[in-house]
């Protein structure tokens, strides 16, 4: 009989104040014990329920009680292990994109885009600065220079009225550089959308009006096409895989913080 | 073979149906108490083994779930058959079929079981699984009674 006291104190001293709330809650109150679903049902058995979910869900069971966090805490490692080889894998498509990448470049794509910038580097920077003397420009000639204005800044609003915006940049020293030095590989879907814009004017349209504007559209239009390619859409594809291992990768130290606690 | 379930009741299990029954299916034994399920359980137990009789394969259940709907994950025998039942009912579907090593109704019934809590919050979850939601009025008035009594009692000791 003594002994038998003595395992239980031992038992009791090794829990914790909550588990023994839990403890005499349970016993002062049976019928709650009995009922609730949670305490009947085994770990196993909700590890089988939760694997139907996907890891967020999961982690949000992990605060329905102290029990259910348990539970989830002996699936992390598994988890854990899922997203490793998840990584392995897009890390394997990404050097196979890269593979066909260098396999299918073609220097030719990128002939258009050289020639307009050629093009557009052999204008004298005045000419580009007469453009800013516009007060209402024709409606052709605001709606090029807001596009251009958009490919070389993605933080460049389009407005209603950004005339003045636009002539704030003409006026600006880099302006000609931010065109030549363009990266298009950084260009936003967002962008793009507004930039294809460019397809409903043409060079005829705009050369009557200035050589300047012509020169940016044959430029506009060039970088849509390139940006539009296949290969451009593969190196869309490796970004948003690197994107998502780098996600995964975060998750994965948040989730060994949740286990290691 | 032939099962007793928890409350008596007898259920006499043909061999084409018996098949699902992986842990006891091979074994000799002719008659088996099932302690832990009740007849209501084995009714349904049985009713999916019975709808299931002529297939030879059961497709396994792709996880994690990638649609709430129930009837575009699993075949629609399947999914007329889980998708009205409570959390306790799957709960006790779940024990049996482990019990009786019937795995892919194991699988059905965690599936609709996660269907049931993919997107609640834990509050919701908590009350889902919470005895008040599964107790019956009389049961409450029960429970009332008792608290009075017990104030009545410590009213009586402390005069």
């Amino acid at each position: 009989m003594l002994q038998t006291l003595s395992t239980v104190l031992n038992n009791i001293k090794t829990k914790s104040k909550q588990e023994i709330y839990q403890l005499s809650n349970n016993l002062n109150n049976p019928d709650q014990t009995k009922h609730n679903m949670l305490h009947q049902v085994r770990p196993e058995v909700f590890n089988q329920i939760l694997i139907f979910l996907d890891i967020q869900q999961i982690l949000q069971f992990r605060l329905v009680s102290r029990r259910a966090n348990e539970t989830i805490k002996l699936m992390l490692p598994k988890q854990i292990h899922n997203l490793q080889y998840l990584i392995v894998e897009q890390q394997n498509e990404i050097q196979v994109k890269i593979q066909i990448l260098e396999a299918t470049k073609n220097p030719n794509q990128q002939q258009d885009l050289q020639a307009a910038l050629n093009q557009i580097s052999e204008i004298p920077r005045s000419r580009f600065v007469e453009l800013k003397h516009y007060a209402q420009p024709p409606e052709i000639i605001e709606k090029v220079i807001t596009l251009v204005c958009l490919a070389t800044d993605s933080t460049f609003k389009i407005q209603k009225d950004n005339w003045k915006e636009c002539q704030k940049r003409l006026g600006q020293g880099n302006f000609i550089n931010s065109i030549l030095y363009l990266d298009i590989s950084i260009l936003k879907e967002k962008q793009l959308k507004y930039l294809e814009q460019v397809n409903s004017y043409t060079e005829e349209q705009t050369a009557s009006k200035s050589l300047v504007v012509r020169a940016l559209l044959i430029f506009l239009k060039a970088v849509v096409e390139l940006r539009k390619s296949n290969l451009y859409k593969m190196f869309d594809e490796i970004t948003e895989l690197e994107h998502k291992i780098r996600k995964k990768k975060q998750f994965i130290v948040n989730l060994e913080k949740i286990n290691d606690n | 073979m032939k099962f007793n379930t928890q409350d008596g009741q007898a259920f006499e299990i043909a061999d084409e149906t018996l098949k699902y029954f992986t842990k006891v299916c091979k074994t000799n034994v002719e008659t088996l108490n099932l302690t832990s399920i009740n007849s209501r359980i084995m009714k349904k137990v049985v009713q999916y083994c019975e709808i299931h009789q002529e297939d030879d394969i059961i497709p396994e259940i792709q996880k994690p779930l990638l649609s709430n709907n129930l009837y575009e994950i699993v075949g629609f025998k399947d999914a007329e058959y889980i998708t009205n039942l409570e959390f306790e009912e799957l709960l006790h579907i779940i024990k049996a079929a482990e019990l009786l090593g019937i795995n892919t109704l194991v699988d059905l019934s965690c599936a609709q079981f996660a269907i049931k809590i993919r997107g609640k919050s834990p509050e919701q979850i908590k009350s889902y699984l919470s005895s008040k939601m599964h107790k019956t009025d009389e049961e409450f008035q029960r429970q009332r009674d008792g608290e009075n009594m017990a104030k009545i009692q410590q009213m009586q000791s402390s005069d």
